[in-house]
């Protein structure tokens, strides 16, 4: 399926799409009037802590097209989203924007990421590499040692971003970062239950091009926008394509999601940083800031870069459940190929919820057999479908 | 069964300590069986855990890297990877790592390896990556055992010439905040393996231990300084790489640090008596990876032909620079703490391991560096661009063989091969021919 004409006559959706397909220019806007640019890599990065210091948190993206620095400083275990990321930073184009760079700590290859940056700016000072942080949250587990070591990294980092700011945060700054980034997260959140269930009104591709927009836009605007476009799309027509929830490697384009739809699947929730995982829950504003903040990160949905299997088995079959969708696409990059330690223990509480998968494995960038794929997607859509009839 | 291979893949032991080793390790593997089923505890681990305080308090533990190795030489891979498969894994990823879950499927593990590994009730999760903490917690599962998850904490101090800190100044090294932060969770681990097992780790029984774990490595240190030292070399690789590793598992024993103490000797010995391990020896190779545990042979495969001969892997060594630590009687918890939290970072975190490896092959007279990077290990990221560079730009060729280190199913002997050959004479012989050209002309 192409972009629908609903969407795209839509002034707010047109909007947040150009600030997608153009993050470059719609970046260098956010950062207009000499403010101070903090870059994130990883879903774990606390943006109301940068807001609250006065600067501009900005989500580093992908290179797409050619990735020559990845290709020669990276092994091949670094999977093709990752060598995108690289590949922004290191190369001209985008690397004059980024001076302050934040990594959390979501996957192991990220924090090899960090350790390549230090020592690639020693072997090659001549390169313009940003100053890097790296916030050191523990994911896997819940328990109190885990709390209090997140809250402290949490304090830890709003030293370090007063540091980068040069002035103080009060917690008032950072009650109303939190305001703020919860204002546009709830946004998000009304237009993701335009995506569940049977009368799911947005496609998948067009809630990751919203999202990812917002990204890159005022966040009050972005809230505003998408506000107004969940007005319209309250008339937009339903999906009738096979629901499907989405997980493995990260999607931030929407070229895989699109390719789906052309196979009649549509992609209703995920459990990615350009989807429902990035607004899943609020940080709660009953806490103290800080407090508040570290518990965002760390009880928002598993990501199974940092998860035991135990954790997906039990939280990806019910989010699916919630959210009305009849299959489950693993889609994982060679390499970046964790997902499937978890799979044969999740598949089998995913019989029991009736709910099939259809797992991609080994995928190259750029993709190298789209027919293949959309074959793939096609047949998964018909055995959903056949499945329905049966029921 | 063990698979048959059209290529040699044992190595020919000649060391007396490898046999004693080897044989004190089949009699320990066979002892445990007996252990746990007289209701002993025993527990599995990752290869960076903190194992001396199991040893301290007697609690039997088995390597899951060890475990790997004795599977993978016994050429018994294939089997467990197939176990994999049929449990809806996959069997071509992770191979170094799956070993011991792969073995907690098996129907019939009374046919692994000197009759199979008895149920741990114990496993101690330490790994980093996605994949691999996952699959210690189904393999603590399948092992019905209690589960105890290391938290980490990444690395923020970056000390230049770490070997020259680690023994005295180890606090400097790792930095206050990260040694505390690993002080904590080797406590809990404490409490957790008392609670569990019901015996109490003895604070004499650990400084006891830490002794012997100096003493081995201190022997590792000196046998390690002669080999660098003695051209042609005394000893290669698979002289020592069984001796030391089967001796490492049971770091912290009496028994492992006169082992130590005895290859050092043995290896005195032949140096005294100008022994040579390979008679023409003409090149020193450095090998850097995991071990090629189901084909040693091929660490001697370029002796005869090139007089090349692989003086170096980072068991040795890893074991001279890497474990002592002084000046722990104050805190010995806190000194285990400081060798667990940088046991990794020195192979895996630059600059540490690319300075390392820089200066082993300067102080072993290194003419070319050999580096396995495993193909099928999606946590693999120790900056390789950063050591081949380093390297190279020290003067060491390097050649990158791209492998499986456990799954010898995938292993291509010809291409392998063919790499080091290359290596061997289009980079090393030609260099040494223009620096003999240039003596000459001199
Ligand atoms: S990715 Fe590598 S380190 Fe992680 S479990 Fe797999 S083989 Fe082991």
């Amino acid at each position: 399926m192409a972009e629908r004409n609903c969407a795209l006559q839509s002034t707010a959706y047109r909007h947040l799409r150009s600030a997608f397909q153009e993050k470059h220019k719609a970046a260098a806007a956010l950062l207009k009037e000499g403010k101070k640019g903090v870059w994130m890599l990883g879903d774990e990065v606390p943006e109301e802590i940068i807001l609250a210091a006065g600067m501009v948190p900005v989500r580093l993206w992908g290179k797409s097209g050619d990735r020559p620095h990845a290709d020669t400083y990276l092994e091949a275990s670094f999977g093709a989203v990752w060598r995108g990321y690289f590949e922004s930073l290191v190369s001209e184009e985008t690397s004059r924007l980024i001076d302050h760079l934040v990594l959390s700590n979501s996957s192991d290859i990220i924090q090899k990421l960090y350790y390549y940056l230090l020592q690639l700016k020693k072997i090659e000072p001549e390169r313009h590499l940003p100053v890097p942080t790296y916030v050191d949250y523990w994911l896997a587990n819940r328990d109190f040692r885990s709390q209090e070591r997140n809250w402290k990294e949490t304090e830890k980092f709003l030293n370090q971003m007063e540091t980068w700011a040069n002035r103080r945060i009060s917690d008032k700054d950072l009650s109303e970062a939190i305001g703020l980034c919860n204002e546009h997260k709830g946004a998000l959140r009304q237009l993701s239950s335009l995506r569940y269930g049977k009368k799911s009104k947005i496609t998948g591709s067009e809630a990751l091009t919203i999202v990812g927009g917002s990204f890159y836009l005022d966040k009050k605007e972005a809230a505003k926008l998408i506000r107004s476009l969940v007005q319209e799309a309250q008339e937009w027509p339903e999906t009738q394509a096979v629901r499907c929830f989405y997980t493995g490697s990260l999607q931030d384009t929407p070229e895989v999601y699109l390719l789906m739809e052309e196979g009649g699947l549509n992609v209703v929730s995920e459990d990615k940083i350009f989807g429902d995982r990035y607004m899943d829950m609020d940080t709660d504003p009953s806490l103290s800031p800080l407090m508040a903040v570290s518990r965002r990160y760390h009880y928002r949905f598993p990501g199974s870069e940092r998860s035991f299997t135990s954790d997906r088995a039990e939280s990806l079959p019910r989010r699916a459940e919630e959210t009305g969708a009849e299959g489950i696409v693993v889609f994982m990059n060679k390499n970046d190929e964790s997902y499937i330690w978890d799979l044969p223990r999740q598949k089998k509480e995913l019989d029991k919820l009736g709910i099939k998968v259809l797992v991609i494995e080994n995928q190259k960038y750029p993709l190298d057999d789209k027919p293949g794929l959309l074959e793939r997607f096609k047949a998964f859509a018909e055995e959903v479908k056949r499945g329905r009839d049966h029921a | 069964m063990p698979e048959e291979k059209s290529y040699e893949t044992r190595s020919v032991k000649k060391l007396e300590t490898t046999k004693l080793v080897g044989q004190y390790q089949k009699e320990w593997f066979m002892s445990l069986h007996s252990r746990v089923a007289s209701g002993e505890p025993f527990a599995y681990v990752q290869a960076n855990a903190p194992m001396e305080i199991l040893r301290a308090m007697d609690i039997p533990y088995v390597v899951n890297q060890w475990w790997t190795a004795i599977c993978s030489a016994k050429q018994m891979g294939p089997r467990f990877y197939d176990l994999l498969a049929e449990a809806g894994y996959r069997n071509d990823i992770c191979s170094y790592c799956s070993m011991g879950y792969a073995f907690s499927l098996d129907p019939r593990p009374e046919e692994g390896p000197w009759g199979g590994l008895p149920h741990p009730s114990i496993v101690i999760g330490s790994e980093t990556c996605s994949s691999g903490m996952k699959i210690e917690e189904l393999m603590c599962e399948a092992f019905r055992a209690d589960f105890f998850r290391i938290q980490h904490r990444h690395q923020d101090v970056f000390l230049d010439n770490w070997w020259e800190k680690s023994c005295d100044q180890w606090e400097t090294l790792i930095g206050k905040t990260r040694l505390d932060f690993y002080e904590m969770e080797l406590r809990l681990l404490i409490e957790f393996l008392e609670k569990k097992t019901g015996r109490v780790l003895d604070l004499n029984r650990l400084i006891e231990t830490l002794n012997n774990v100096n003493r081995q490595e201190g022997w590792y240190r000196k046998t390690r300084d002669l080999i660098a030292a003695t051209i042609p070399t005394p000893v290669t690789v698979t002289d020592t790489i069984n001796s030391v590793m089967q001796a490492q598992w049971h770091r912290g024993s009496k028994w492992a640090a006169d082992m130590a103490k005895n290859l050092y000797d043995e290896v005195r010995d032949l140096a005294d008596r100008g022994v040579a391990a390979v008679p023409n020896e003409k090149i020193r190779l450095l090998w850097i990876g995991r071990g090629l545990w189901f084909n040693l042979a091929f660490y001697q495969y370029f002796e005869e032909k090139y007089g090349a001969v692989f003086v170096w892997t980072m068991y040795l060594a890893l074991a001279a620079d890497g474990y002592i630590r002084n000046n722990f009687e104050d805190n010995p918890v806190r000194a285990v703490a400081s060798r667990f939290s940088f046991l990794e970072d020195i192979l895996h975190v630059p600059p540490f391991n690319s300075q390392w490896f820089v200066k082993e092959a300067k102080n072993n007279s290194i003419d070319g560096v050999v580096f396995l990077v495993p193909e099928n290990c999606m946590n693999n990221g120790d900056f390789y661009y950063n050591i081949v560079w380093s390297l190279e730009d020290a003067g060491f060729p390097v050649c990158v063989l791209r492998a499986d280190p456990a799954d010898a199913k995938k292993w291509t002997q010809e291409n392998m091969v063919a790499e080091v050959e290359n290596l061997i004479e289009d980079r090393i012989l030609k260099k040494k021919e223009r620096q003999q050209m240039q003596g000459e002309n001199e």
